[in-house]
């Protein structure tokens, strides 16, 4: 009875990691060639000639900031080099308990300022908005608290411009980040949304709010990460793009239309995967409108965030993501396997559902069970040693393509003893960290089920700053 | 099964490894390239840069670059003082970049299979401003590839042979995606003489019915829309005329958004009632032209505006307050504020805005 349980969940998780790989195979195949389409065009459309031009559409900068008094100045400061033609800050400080708003009072002299707020999207109640006299393009919202998807709709509401782009107080945006980004919305009227490449920063070299030298870690989990990220931009979303499936813009750095968004409702409060929600709900607006429509993402502009040194923020914040994608697929069920939604519906969804968020049961189920037939030396034991040993190189050579990606474009890794290092945690990842990875997403698809809402506590550190 | 997998684990583990070697190769290749290119840019800039300024002359500068073929490098090193420079400066760039052979090797890579290749040579050539690549532009042009399409109406422009103006709007409006704002970018690279041509397109138009769609194959609110927006950007006076006629005559809402979005530009004005305009349905059009009148003064819409003050729109209250303001009318804007009639709102918004400091008793 035991044997073939065992050998039932091996084979399911078998059949699992098959799945997943030929997956991941078919979106590097993709990202490979948009990344190498979408290098070919930055080339010859020269867009960096182009940044004065006035027909940028005008941008308004939403930064949602709870309790972010260590980070927020130099933050700011970086924000506010950017090279954009015409844009606003709309900061809004979601009823921090620290002293974020008094920092921001003292270093940036508010004033109260009577802007309208429109009212478009409901949000909690509004106590007092701000304008800078020593930066006019910068306001700030003091609000009550109601969660990052709260914060970001109440700056869409005091928002000018036509495009709106939802910046994370702790990260920092490469200061042509932004001409970058809002090029699709210029050159293809069907773009809704934009998303763009965040990555880590940690131990980098900061100066004047602009990435100077990129660093790599030599913390164990933060490089762990950096694989993690180069996979998860690089093949991930850029392949999705690729097929038109895109389903996530990630919450630190995107761009949306802001008739579009305010159309579909703003962000959802309800859950704590307001970014993916949002592009799901998106796509169900427009296909239900039936308007043609691009959600697009762009591996060159960056966005460069701190990502957690300890394990306990590092659980803490896996668990949350995986609630919010679940979260997210839930409010969104109708494009499950729905031909309506095209590539979107029929993979990117299932994909989603069936791997992203149930995978953490087939994979704990499976690392268990395979672990225990090959100790209890059942027959098969051999098929399924061969197995897993198949899974982890096919692992290892999907983060390897990854890194190869990263040479092939945008090289931020100089030194060659980085890119040797990267390489030898591309495998080390394997044993261990991903298996933690596996847990701690249960958790979060049990905080799920049993509907446990709990935000979780990143310890924010200072960037690196040399001024 | 198990002989199968053995064989699966083998080709894995000798893709791995390979694709590490790769990774390391490529890196150290990249690195190779970079240093020789940041070489070359240390020995070349500053002998380019003394031949701009007429410091050394075409057959000394030539001479520094003989026995050198590495074109690809030289192409990089070139695109930025090509991207810098305009009219004479540029002219002497050009001769010089004949000269040392690197046109050539742009017009071999233009005519290659390769459609990298050739699309990086286009926008090379567009920048030169070389006439004699507009054939192949124009083959390009005529592909069904977005990108190919884009890059040879880019370098088209950029030469600005307006003989080709007409198949660029054609085909930009009809296969391209992009927005007004794109292809009126991307056609200013003609230069203000396009204005003249676009004219003469118009006039056509009003003699001939269906002229304009007939020769562009598109909606005629598209065409309008694009021509209006160049008019906008080089604030083309002479456009008044056909502006003024297209206000009364033309009912497309999206085409009288952008007359006034160019109006505005402009900043002159025309013989046409705005009333109208003021009281549209679409709040676009009221938003904007309660823009307009602020940039020409109109104070006979004075009392029009302080009605849009409370339109249901925000836009429309905004920009009405704004003329206010750009018209001098701080006077009754405040009377709003102080006896909270509709609108006080807006005008606060906008004196605060301005930095406009006042107490409701007295000034």
């Amino acid at each position: 009875m035991l044997r073939s349980t065992l050998l039932t969940i091996d084979y399911i998780a078998i059949i699992y990691f098959i799945i997943i790989n030929i997956t991941y195979i078919f979106l590097n195949f993709i990202a490979f060639f948009s990344i190498r389409k979408n290098q070919l065009k930055e080339e010859v459309l020269d867009i960096e000639k182009r940044f004065s031009s006035e027909f940028y559409k005008p941008l308004s900068i939403i930064v949602p900031a709870y309790n972010e008094q260590e980070t927020i100045t130099e933050n700011l400061n970086s924000i506010l080099k950017l090279e954009y033609p015409e844009f606003e800050i709309i900061v809004v400080n979601d009823g921090s308990t620290d002293n974020t708003m008094e920092k921001l009072i003292e270093d940036f002299n508010l004033t109260i300022f009577n802007k309208n707020y429109s009212e478009d999207i409901e949000t909690k109640n509004i106590k007092n908005i701000y304008k800078s006299t020593s930066h006019p393009e910068l306001f700030i919202i003091d609000k009550e608290n109601g969660g990052k998807g709260d914060a970001l709709n109440a700056g869409v509401n005091l928002s000018d411009y036509p495009l709106v782009c939802n910046i994370d107080a702790d990260s920092i945006i490469d200061s042509k980040a932004l001409l970058s980004i809002v090029v699709p919305f210029v050159n293809d009227w069907r773009v809704v949304a934009a998303g763009g490449t965040v990555r880590i920063a940690n131990s980098s070299e900061i100066q004047n709010g602009k990435v100077k030298e990129v660093k790599l870690s030599n913390k164990y989990l933060v490089r762990m990460q950096v694989i993690e990220y180069l996979r998860a931009f690089l093949f991930g979303r850029v392949g999705w793009a690729g097929i038109n499936s895109l389903l996530i813009i990630s919450g630190a750095f995107g761009v949306f239309k802001k008739k579009h968004l305010i159309k579909a409702g703003g962000y959802n409060t309800n859950t704590v995967g307001e970014d993916m929600e949002l592009v799901l709900r998106l796509n169900r607006k427009m296909n239900k409108n039936k308007r043609k429509y691009k959600i697009v993402f762009l591996p060159e502009p960056v966005c460069w965030t701190q990502v957690p040194e300890k394990l306990s923020s590092l659980k803490s914040q896996r668990k949350r993501w995986h609630q919010g994608l679940g979260e997210s697929l839930l409010y969104n069920f109708e494009m499950f396997f729905n031909p309506h939604y095209g590539t979107s519906g029929l993979i990117a969804f299932p994909f989603y559902f069936f791997i992203e968020l149930l995978g953490p049961i087939i994979e704990i189920f499976g690392y268990s069970a395979i672990i225990l037939t090959i100790l209890l030396e059942f027959d098969g034991n051999n098929v399924v040693l061969l197995f897993l040993i198949s899974s982890i190189l096919l692992g290892v050579l999907l983060s390897l393509t990854s890194l190869l990606f990263e040479e092939m474009t945008f090289r931020k890794y100089k030194k060659t003893e980085d890119v040797i290092i990267l390489s030898f945690y591309a495998i080390l990842e394997n044993f261990g960290y991903k298996q933690l990875n596996s847990i701690w997403r249960f958790i979060g698809l049990y905080k799920l089920i049993t509907r446990n809402k709990e935000w979780g506590y990143q310890e924010r550190s200072s960037f690196n700053v040399e001024e | 099964m198990t002989i199968y997998l053995k064989m699966l684990i083998y080709i894995l583990s000798f893709l791995s490894l390979s694709l590490f070697l790769a990774l390391i190769i490529f890196h150290l290749r990249l690195k190779y390239y970079e240093n020789k290119e940041q070489l070359y840019k240390e020995k070349y800039s500053s002998i380019i840069e003394s031949y701009i300024d007429y410091e050394i002359n075409l057959e000394k500068t030539i001479s520094y670059f003989e026995n050198e073929n590495n074109y690809k490098i030289l192409k990089n090193i070139f695109k930025p003082y090509l991207n810098k420079y305009e009219n004479e400066k540029h002219d002497r760039l050009k001769i010089l970049i004949k000269k040392i052979g690197l046109k050539n090797y742009l017009y071999e890579k233009l005519n290659s299979n390769n459609k990298k290749k050739t699309l990086k040579a286009a926008s090379f050539l567009g920048k030169l401003q070389d006439r004699n690549a507009l054939n192949k532009l124009e083959k390009l042009l005529k592909s069904n590839d977005r990108l190919k399409i884009i890059t040879s109406a880019w370098a088209i422009s950029e030469i600005g042979d307006l003989s080709y103006l007409k198949p660029v709007i054609k085909t930009l409006l009809n296969k391209s995606e992009m927005t007004y704002e794109a292809i009126t970018e991307l056609l200013v690279n003609f230069g203000e003489n396009i204005c003249d041509n676009l004219i003469d397109y118009l006039n056509k138009d009003l003699k001939e019915e269906d002229y304009l769609v007939n020769e562009f194959e598109t909606d005629e609110y598209k065409i309008l829309s694009v021509f209006i927006d160049i008019f906008g950007f080089y604030r083309y006076e002479k456009s008044l005329k056909v502006l003024e006629k297209l206000l009364i005559e033309n009912t497309n809402e999206e085409v009288t958004i952008h007359i006034f979005k160019a109006l505005v530009k402009i900043g002159q004005p025309v013989n046409v009632n705005l009333k109208q305009f003021l009281q549209s349905e679409s709040w676009v059009i009221r938003s904007q032209s309660a823009k307009y009148i602020g940039v020409i003064g109109a104070e006979e819409h004075t009392q029009t505006l302080s009605y849009l003050l409370y339109d249901e729109n925000w836009w429309v209250g905004y920009y009405a307050a704004q003329s206010l303001w750009k018209m001098d009318k701080t006077k009754l804007m405040k009377n709003i504020i102080k006896h909270d009639k509709p609108g006080a709102e807006m005008c606060s918004y906008i004196l605060a805005k301005n930095n406009y400091i006042f107490n409701l008793e007295g000034s």
